[in-house]
C-alpha cells in the first residue's frame, strides 16, 4: 500500500517535472500553439526605458493595455490579479504585471504610478509616444486602441483581455473580461510556478 | 355594476400609492474608490410598475453619466446612454462589463465610506441613496 502511494507520488512528480505547462488545467482561454513573447520597448513610470522581453525574461508576465479614465473593467482585472498576489506570495515574486497605458495624452507617468499603487506597487506601468504604443500593440497582436469622441471626454476602445506569458517566454493563455477570481487564482499559480 | 368597479379602481390606486411613492427598490449599490480620475457605480433596481432612470448626480463628482460598456470581439468600448429602463416586475442590473454610472472627476472618497448619490427616475422622481464605497476594482460579485 505504501509502495503504491510512493509510486504514484513519483509518477505525479515526474509528470510535473516534464517541463510542459499543464495547459489542460488552465481555465483561461488557452493559446494553442503557445505564442512567442513580443519585443517592444516603452518608458516606465520612472522615465526609464523598459524592454518588455528583456525585463520579464525567466519570469511569468501579465500584459494588459488600458487607460486610467476607464473606471469599469480595467480596475477589475488589476484588482483580481492583486488579490492573487496578496494570497500567494510565490506568484507575486515570479510574476511581472505590465500595464500599458494607451492614452498618453491624459495619462502622465505620475498618474499611472499613483493608479497602479492603488492595486499593487509592484505593478509596472508603461507609456510612450503614439508611434511607440502602436508598435507595442502590433507586436503584442492586439487591435490598435481607437480614440472615440472629441474634447476632453473622449473614450479609448481597447483590447479587454490580459495576455499571460509563462517563464518559458511563451503566451499560453489570455484572460478576457469576466474571468472568475477562482480561475485567476488557479491559473496564475500554474503559470508562475512551472 | 359600474360603480363597484370604480370603487375597486380607486382602492387599488390608493393602495399602490400607500406602498411608498418610491416604487423603485435598489439593492447591492456600490461605488468604486476611484483609482484614476473616474469612479463607477453599480446596483440592481426593481420596480413593480417599471420605471426609467433619467439622470444621476452627486456632490462627490463633477458629473455623473449613464454608460454602457460593450465588448466586440474582446475589444472594450464605452458609450453613454440616455436612460436605463427598469422593466415592470423585472430587474435593471448595473455591473462591470455592462451598464454603470460613471462619476467623472470623482473626489478621492475612500473604501469603507459612503457617499450620497441622487437618482432621477421618470416615475419615482428624485431619490437620494447612501452608497457604499468599495476598493478599486472590487466591484464584481464575489464567487467565494
Ligand atoms: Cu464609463
Amino acid at each position: 500500500m505504501r509502495r503504491a502511494a510512493l509510486l504514484l507520488a513519483l509518477v505525479v512528480l515526474l509528470a510535473a517535472c516534464g517541463g510542459a505547462l499543464a495547459t489542460d488545467e488552465l481555465q483561461g482561454v488557452v493559446v494553442d500553439p503557445p505564442q512567442p513573447k513580443p519585443s517592444f520597448t516603452l518608458t516606465d513610470t520612472s522615465g526609464d526605458p523598459y524592454d518588455f522581453a528583456l525585463a520579464t525574461e525567466g519570469k511569468a508576465a501579465l500584459l494588459y493595455f488600458g487607460y486610467l479614465n476607464c473606471p469599469d473593467i480595467c480596475p477589475v482585472h488589476l484588482a483580481q490579479i492583486a488579490e492573487v498576489f496578496d494570497q500567494v506570495p510565490d506568484v507575486a515574486r515570479n510574476t511581472e504585471v505590465v500595464f500599458v497605458s494607451v492614452d498618453p495624452q491624459r495619462d502622465t507617468p505620475d498618474a499611472i504610478r499613483e493608479y497602479l499603487d492603488k492595486f499593487d506597487s509592484s505593478f509596472v506601468g508603461l507609456t510612450g509616444t503614439l508611434e511607440e504604443l502602436k508598435a507595442a500593440q502590433e507586436a503584442a497582436g492586439v487591435p490598435l486602441a481607437q480614440y472615440v469622441g472629441d474634447g476632453e471626454d473622449y473614450t479609448v476602445d481597447h483590447a479587454g483581455w490580459v495576455i499571460a506569458f509563462a517563464p518559458d517566454g511563451l503566451n499560453h493563455a489570455i484572460y478576457p473580461f469576466g474571468v472568475r477570481q477562482s480561475a485567476w487564482l488557479n491559473d496564475l499559480q500554474i503559470i508562475a510556478t512551472q | 355594476m359600474k360603480k363597484p368597479t370604480l370603487i375597486l379602481l380607486v382602492a387599488l390606486v390608493a393602495a399602490s400609492c400607500g406602498n411608498g411613492s418610491a416604487g423603485v427598490e435598489l439593492s447591492d449599490a456600490r461605488v468604486s474608490e476611484p483609482a484614476g480620475p473616474n469612479a463607477a457605480m453599480y446596483f440592481k433596481a426593481t420596480s413593480d410598475e417599471g420605471d426609467r432612470l433619467l439622470s444621476a448626480s452627486t456632490e462627490e463628482a463633477a458629473a455623473v453619466e449613464l454608460h454602457e460598456t460593450q465588448m466586440t470581439d474582446g475589444v472594450m468600448s464605452m458609450t453613454s446612454v440616455d436612460s436605463l429602463e427598469v422593466p415592470a416586475g423585472g430587474e435593471l442590473v448595473l455591473e462591470p462589463g455592462g451598464f454603470h454610472l460613471m462619476l467623472i472627476d470623482a473626489e478621492p472618497f475612500a473604501e469603507g465610506s459612503e457617499i450620497e448619490v441622487t437618482l432621477v427616475w421618470e416615475n419615482a422622481g428624485e431619490q437620494t441613496y447612501s452608497v457604499e464605497v468599495v476598493a478599486p476594482g472590487d466591484t464584481m460579485e464575489h464567487d467565494h
